[in-house]
């Protein structure tokens, strides 16, 4: 416990201060198409059986399981708001330290880059040509915006 | 087996396996009954002249043990007394088996040092080589044992987050019983057929101290064999996410995470299993037969020698034909209107608790004698689903209750559901089952963060608190749960007075009161009874373009639960007309909306501070829409007051000879779910096959 805590400080400390030293013109919209339709499909797989107890099969934080209480949404209006400005480093880094929340870092690097394709896609966001890369560095360039 | 026995005096068959003959058996109770006089006479309670219990009585059936309801712990006591050489009949008012756990989540918190604690301590798989994950928790997370698992629930200084105290007001005799069995139970389900997922954390009232809690699960397969662990896709309910199966009234989920690909759970996994394993071994079952009353030698004193249940046929809801259970063998079709059932060693109960019984409900909270709100599973329990039988035959043979305050010192005991637009919010259910139809809908599952999106309004179209607060639930205090206390785990110190400081118990309170605020009294509620009415989400089109919300079939149907207008007053007159708890017209609805644009415009709600929990949004784009918005009693804790072999005690504190009880049917034992009930049972079974009878 006392290690997520920690690493969630510093995601939380450190990121803005990465974004804010990027250069603005590297910056990409997650709306420019930022992940491959495969990747998007590759991820709802891995969401289905890692992350939609929780978060529902509708990403929106209603489990199917009503003994279960409501999370935050993973998609759509709500997700984008909250995220709004930070980048999907942050986002990665979050969720590789903190999720499946009774096995966190259980998955693959690459998995939960595919994750956040399917939750990207869901949002309504475009595919493209090139798969999101789980690479911490090349994920800071793409920044999360509300619908344009 | 159970024998059917003949009306006729002479009959042979009326002979019990100890040689009693009816006419003897009535000579004994009768007996019994001058007991009781000598009893009156110095000085006894009883009024005089009551009426004897067994004089006179016809038993219809007889067996050694006889159960009522088929759920957790009346299916788990079954099978044990059964393998324990006594023949057993299950009664149950539904048409299938399985109760509430049919519907569950499967979440097994038992502990102590159970098998499945050795085997994820170990990170070995299970015997069948199902489970391909590895173990969540450390070892010294499972490392349990009796003394601290019975030290965990019954600690006096743990306080949640509604600043209850869950374990403190446990009955010390009864958890201590439980802790002792909960491995010998864990190895009892394994061996019926029932496979664990890794363990993870514990479920409501499993304690702060170590891992405690699994689900169960069943890997996809061509056929569905519960000897094999194996279910089809379709039986499943997964290869349409609108449909469900007669098999698995709700959909199984992914378990993947939990065991490895291909595993999928829920209270399926643990139900039918279960179910499979008592038909094989001899357990009968009687369905479409509601439990009534308790026959005990005399009304207050004596053994219990058996029940009566009268017959409750249910029916489908479209073509009225007999509903059948998915399994039949074992099931004797009775449909005598009342039968009477001779148990020679118990009478186990385990029929259920009380939340679909408002009268009974609002002993513990008045305002929830409100009949606009169900139980949990209405649709696949029908009407006589956690009806307080077992409470109600209970007092009246003279036992005693427990924990009748326990009900509010547990999270979803009563919360608001985030599922709108079906009275049964407390399950996903979909077209496939049978019950369907008495849905009609299977609701939309906002989760608490669609609740932004909406006003709530009352019966009288009035807004009534927050909206964004209104479905939060405070937490339960689990590991590793909701921070009730300040350490979880291995830093949890039981019995430690920190727990309960008050400066943390301020610092920790995390409950709204919003469900307190609904069932507040308001314009419409009226004397006697001041019913607080309905709730309705109330929004507009720009809502479904935010949300995505599915407004269409299976989601919401022409119930009464769902409507939709071109303007606010159509919809106010269209809800009135069309729900059966509406008692009156909303009359405020329009001024309400019109008020709450005039909010959203100025960017201040004074009424409830919205603003400050979350964006407000104008509902100015017909058409409208109202979906309902449900309060959902779920579980029960009081009940009746049982010692540590669920033996049922009177209010003399003397045992009450034959009978037993467990599960939601018991009180004094605030623990949620399923790892309370098959104990329970686990131990009834025992001690009802090993009674020596009347």
């Amino acid at each position: 416990m006392k290690i997520v805590v920690a690493v969630l400080t510093l995601v939380f400390m450190t990121a803005p201060i990465a974004l804010a030293q990027q250069e603005i013109d590297q910056m990409t919209s997650v709306w420019e198409g930022v992940f491959t339709e495969a990747q998007a499909n590759r991820g709802q797989a891995v969401y289905d059986g890692a992350c939609g107890l929780c978060h529902g099969r509708r990403l929106n934080g209603a489990p199917d399981d009503p003994d279960m209480r409501s999370t935050p949404p993973l998609a759509r209006a709500k997700f984008l708001r909250e995220w709004e400005g930070r980048s999907l480093a942050v986002l990665f880094e979050y969720t590789r330290a903190t999720m499946p929340e009774n096995n966190p870092g259980s998955l693959t690097d690459e998995e939960f880059v595919d994750v956040i394709a399917y939750m990207l896609s869901v949002s309504g966001m475009p595919a493209a040509d090139e798969e999101l890369q789980p690479d911490p560095q090349s994920l800071a360039r793409s920044v999360i915006q509300q619908q344009p | 087996m159970a024998r059917k026995r003949e009306k006729k005096q002479n009959d042979p068959k009326l002979q019990n396996k100890n040689g009693l003959s009816r006419r003897d058996f009535v000579k004994t109770g009768a007996v019994a009954g001058l007991g009781a006089a000598a009893l009156f006479e110095s000085g006894g309670t009883q009024a005089q002249g009551a009426t004897t219990g067994a004089e006179g009585m016809v038993w219809d059936y007889e067996v050694d043990v006889v159960i009522a309801g088929g759920g957790c712990a009346g299916l788990t006591a079954a099978i044990r007394a059964r393998d324990l050489g006594a023949t057993v009949l299950v009664i149950d008012q539904n048409f299938d088996v399985g109760g509430r756990m049919l519907h569950s989540g499967a979440r097994v918190s038992l502990g102590g040092g159970d098998p499945v604690q050795h085997r994820d301590m170990k990170g070995e798989s299970d015997k069948e080589g199902f489970v391909t994950v590895d173990s969540f928790e450390d070892p010294e997370e499972l490392d349990d044992n009796i003394d601290l698992l019975f030290t965990d629930i019954t600690d006096w200084s743990v306080v949640d987050p509604k600043a209850q105290s869950p374990y403190r007001y446990n009955d010390r005799e009864l958890v201590r019983a439980w802790a002792e069995n909960c491995p010998a139970t864990r190895q009892f389900l394994i061996d019926n057929y029932v496979r664990f997922t890794r363990i993870s954390g514990t479920h409501g009232g499993g304690g702060l101290s170590r891992a405690r809690a699994a689900r169960c699960f069943l890997m996809l397969g061509d056929k569905t064999d519960m000897k094999a662990g194996t279910i089809t896709a379709e039986d499943a309910g997964r290869v349409d996410l609108e449909r469900s199966s007669a098999f698995a009234p709700v959909q199984m989920t992914n378990a993947s995470r939990d065991v490895g690909p291909n595993a999928v759970s829920n209270g399926v996994a643990l139900a039918r299993p279960l179910e499979f394993s008592a038909r094989e071994k001899g357990v009968e079952f009687m369905l479409h037969r509601s439990f009534d009353e308790l026959v005990r030698e005399q009304p207050f004193s004596g053994r219990i020698l058996g029940i009566t249940a009268h017959y409750s046929p249910r029916q489908h809801p479209e073509t009225g034909e007999l509903l059948q259970s998915y399994w039949r063998n074992g099931n004797i079709d009775e449909r005598q209107q009342t039968v009477n059932i001779r148990a020679r060693q118990a009478v186990i109960l385990a029929s259920g608790g009380h939340a679909g019984n408002p009268e009974v409900r609002s002993m513990f909270y008045p305002a929830f004698r409100e009949p606009a709100f169900p139980t949990s599973g209405v649709a696949l329990q029908g009407p006589q689903g956690q009806d307080a039988a077992a409470l109600r035959a209970g007092l009246r043979v003279g036992a005693n209750l427990a924990g009748m305050q326990q009900n509010l010192s547990y999270g979803t005991t009563f919360h608001i559901s985030t599922r709108l637009g079906t009275r049964d919010a407390y399950t996903t259910m979909m077209p496939g089952h049978p019950t369907f139809g008495f849905r009609g809908s299977a609701g939309v599952n906002v989760g608490n963060a669609g609740f932004e999106d909406f006003i709530a309004v009352n019966q009288v179209g009035k807004r009534f608190f927050s909206e964004v607060r209104l479905p939060r639930r405070p937490g339960v205090n689990s590991y590793p749960g909701d921070r009730g206390a300040p350490g979880q785990g291995l830093e949890h110190t039981p019995l430690d007075w920190r727990n309960c400081r008050k400066e943390w118990v301020r610092q920790m309170y995390n409950y709204d009161h919003g469900l307190d605020a609904a069932l507040a009294m308001n314009e419409g509620s009226k004397p006697p009874h001041y019913f607080s009415g309905p709730l309705w989400a109330i929004f507009d089109e720009d809502a479904i373009e935010r949300t995505g919300w599915e407004l269409r079939y299976p989601y919401v149907a022409d119930n009464g639960y769902f409507f939709k207008a071109d303007t606010i007053e159509e919809l106010a007159l269209k809800i009135a007309k069309g729900n059966e708890f509406q008692r009156m017209p909303l009359k405020y609805l329009a001024d309400t909306v019109s008020t709450w644009n005039g909010y959203v415009e100025a960017g201040i709600d004074p009424e409830f501070e919205r603003e400050a929990d979350a964006p407000m949004n104008p509902i100015a784009t017909p058409p409208f829409y109202a979906l309902s918005i449900m309060i959902i009693w779920h579980d029960s804790y009081g009940g009746l007051r049982v010692n540590g072999r669920q033996q049922v005690v009177d209010m003399q504190g003397e045992v009450i000879p034959g009978l037993y009880a467990g599960g939601e049917a018991v009180g004094g034992f605030n623990k949620h779910g399923l790892g309370k009930g098959h104990v329970h049972g686990y131990i009834a079974g025992t001690h009802a096959a090993e009674e020596s009878g009347s």
